[in-house]
């Protein structure tokens, strides 16, 4: 008897791999709106529905602050809910997403990422995520249209684990990957019948539509109380990395590989060690295959669970290395370094070896990051005193910039 | 008349001095808190070596609604304030309103009551605040005479219930107190600060003090309220009591009550000497924002003063006028008698 093979070739973009993610994982709701460059989600879960692969309903709603709040309603009901976003519409959308992880509404957001206005652009940078990093919800970041699609199906499975409840972000950087078409792996029909059991129904034990048990959701909680709620949603953060593991295992074990935490190139034996989020990881991989040729010994890692942050795991690989850079797509002015390289900073400061680390802004608004720029951050990490006194992160890539890389 | 034993001082490196009024949202103590500030911002010393005397208020939040109980704290002391933190124990509790309740709370047998009543020692059996020191005046009576005076029908008792207060702080004098009053309503034009100067030297004049440390004046028990542990809680807050309404008595926010007319009529009506005035036309069951209109047979049977707010609504849309408002503290009395 021949092996059944779990998956298929699908060729297709981000988005339209997050659409398929959102049809095999059988949604109940989207609720979306159309935002550059994340508009084709929706529009693709609609052809699902349209072809009857997916019995979902679909919420055309008048802006993404009352899409945000109607995924709140959706999920607080039971029902298994998807939303797609970017940049100012994740903005619109902000005080949704602190409503989503304190209510623990396990929606999966799908954000094709983009740069802030102003000035206008519609090009990728984390600037959007980054200002929404605490509102509670676990992110991942996918490298490759691949991943978005991996990362949405193993989100609901993780985010709807009644240990978790909490919101779950595919962060993907938009055109970069959501408008690439390149040639992706689906779960077949096979493979579905393996998938869709293991997933199982959103079954949310304080449902809306239970009118059985009637309950009240969203009230007013102060002081007395509004610690303990929110140790409580806290506490649902502490469990994700058990969480994340378990489902990473099986999935990888039953159908194809998985990064769950940190994926690293290079790394055991390097000397200098770049971190990053993102496809940026792949510019990072040539750097690397360029230095290592020269005899440089350079490694590179990307954080693909940001939250929850692996700080143990960080430490591991990071600890005897000589310098590390940090590079990041997004800002923080007048801080002393950008969103990712204070988290790599704190996870590294209470371990023990004292690591020097330098921040990196780059590639705002959609500047590529050129591997030559990859090398020359490597080549400064060997003379760690030059940079040692920055008080805040190096701008790479700046015409007439006078930071000196 | 000695109240030495009512007295508070305070003094370098002691401990600040803290108090809550409790008053109602309709009775002109929205501006006590800020008015002792006032008080103090005057008495307060700058010089290059030393500040002496400061003060806070800061109002509670929570629903806003005429009737609803509201508290503003108050803090002052001879050293500059630095915590604005809730107190566990508040060393003053003022009552404008002796039908507020849990006025107890967060208080010991070391705290002053001043409260707005006549006979301090009746006010502390009625409502528990024994064995303690109670200040009483009868504020509501001062304010009412005063205001006549002037032509005007407004009930504050603030400025009596300040007057009363003042006793506690011998470093505060009336005419301190005098001053800020005029400074707080001058915009209202001069018969109105007089008449209110008036209300609280008369309060200052009249109050009654009675020291109950050491008598049995039974203390009235406050449940305190459960607190939940986190993992005693539902994920995200959520609440499966619906119904734990029956836990929180909002009819106590009422200051009017409805009245059925038919109801007060109803032996003159089997007398056959007036005629019923509802019709059962349900629309001011309709207009109930708190759906306290009971109805029984497609019949109106009463109204539920646990949650009536007394808002009035009922009496405005009621278009045949069966249904009337009496103010709650007359109407309190009705129903003892």
């Amino acid at each position: 008897m021949t092996k059944k093979k779990m998956w298929q070739v699908f060729e297709a973009d981000g988005n339209t791999m997050g659409a398929a993610a959102a049809a095999h994982a059988d949604i109940d709701v989207v609720s979306a709106f159309p935002i550059t460059p994340c508009t084709q989600v929706p529009e693709r879960i609609g052809d699902h529905i349209k072809r009857k692969e997916l019995d979902a309903e679909c919420l055309r709603m008048d802006g993404e602050d009352s899409a945000g709040a109607a995924c709140t309603g959706s999920s607080l009901a039971g029902a298994r809910t998807l939303d797609a976003t970017s940049s100012q519409g994740l903005l619109f959308k902000a005080q949704n997403l602190y409503c989503w992880a304190g209510s623990r509404c396990p929606v999966v957001l799908l954000v094709a990422t983009r740069a802030i206005n102003a000035p206008v652009n519609i090009h990728d940078d984390f600037s959007d995520v980054m200002s929404q990093r605490d509102a509670g919800q676990l992110m991942f970041f996918a490298k490759n249209q691949q991943e978005v699609y991996d990362f949405a199906l193993l989100g609901f499975k993780i985010a709807e684990d009644l240990r978790i409840q909490l919101p779950f972000w595919v962060c993907y950087r938009g055109f970069k990957v959501s408008h690439t078409t390149t040639i992706n792996k689906i779960l077949s029909p096979d493979g579905l019948k393996v998938f869709r059991p293991w997933l199982g129904v959103y079954e949310r034990p304080q449902s809306l539509l239970d009118f059985e048990h009637p309950v009240v959701a969203g009230e007013v909680v102060l002081s007395e109380h509004y610690l303990e709620a929110k140790f409580g949603q806290h506490y649902g953060m502490r469990q994700a990395p058990a969480v994340i593991k378990e489902a990473a295992k099986y999935f990888s074990r039953r159908f194809w590989n998985v990064y769950s935490d940190t994926e690293e190139f290079m790394v055991d034996d390097a000397e200098y060690v770049a971190v990053v989020l993102g496809d940026d990881f792949g510019t990072l991989k040539v750097a690397v295959r360029q230095l290592r040729a020269q005899g440089v010994k350079a490694g590179a890692i990307r954080i693909v669970s940001y939250r929850p942050f692996p700080v143990k795991k960080l430490q591991k690989l990071l600890v005897g290395k000589k310098a590390v850079a940090v590079l990041d797509q997004a800002l923080s002015s007048g801080a002393p370094s950008a969103p990712l390289c204070s988290d790599v900073r704190a996870a590294l400061y209470n371990s023990v070896a004292k690591i020097p680390v330098r921040g990196i802004v780059y590639g705002l608004g959609g500047r590529n990051l050129e591997p030559e720029e990859v090398v020359q951050i490597y080549e400064s990490l060997k003379h760690p005193k030059k940079w040692l006194g920055e008080t805040e992160p190096c701008w790479i890539g700046v015409r007439g910039g006078s930071d000196k890389i | 008349m000695n109240n030495k034993n009512f007295e508070i001082q305070i003094e370098k490196g002691t401990p600040p001095v803290n108090f809550r009024w409790h008053a109602r949202g309709h009775m002109g103590f929205e501006n006590v808190g800020t008015m002792i500030v006032s008080l103090m911002a005057a008495k307060k010393i700058h010089s290059e070596t030393e500040t002496s005397g400061d003060a806070s208020s800061s109002p509670l939040f929570g629903a806003e609604k005429e009737g609803k109980p509201k508290e503003t704290d108050n803090t002052i002391s001879y050293d500059p304030i630095e915590s604005f933190c809730k107190p566990k124990i508040f060393d003053v509790k003022i009552i404008a309103d002796t039908t507020i309740e849990g006025v107890t709370a967060n208080t010991n047998e070391e705290t002053i009551f001043v409260v707005n009543a006549k006979d301090p020692e009746e006010v502390a059996r009625q409502i528990g605040l024994g064995p303690s020191r109670v200040i009483a005046v009868d504020a509501t009576a001062i304010a009412i005479a005063e205001m006549k005076k002037i032509g005007s029908k407004a009930t504050f008792p603030n400025t009596a219930v300040m007057g009363a207060f003042i006793h506690i702080f011998p470093f505060i004098s009336p005419e301190e107190l005098y001053a800020v009053i005029k400074q707080k309503y001058r915009g209202r034009g001069e018969e109105v600060v007089d008449a209110n100067i008036t209300c609280a030297k008369r309060g200052y004049e009249e109050a009654k003090f009675f020291d109950g440390r050491g008598t049995d004046v039974s203390k009235a028990k406050i449940g305190a309220p459960k607190l939940l542990r986190w993992d005693e809680m539902l994920p995200g807050a959520a609440v499966y009591a619906t119904g734990n309404m029956d836990e929180n008595h909002t009819g106590s926010w009422r200051t009017s009550r409805p009245i059925r007319v038919d109801e007060m009529n109803a032996e003159k009506i089997l007398a056959g000497l007036k005629k019923t005035r509802c019709t059962n036309c349900m629309i001011c069951v309709a207009c109930c924002p708190e759906d306290c209109i009971l109805v029984e047979n497609e019949k109106v049977v009463g109204i539920n003063l646990d949650y009536c707010k007394g808002c009035g609504i009922c009496n405005d849309v009621c278009p045949f006028g069966a249904i009337g408002i009496k103010p709650e503290e007359k109407a309190k009395k009705d129903d003892k008698e």
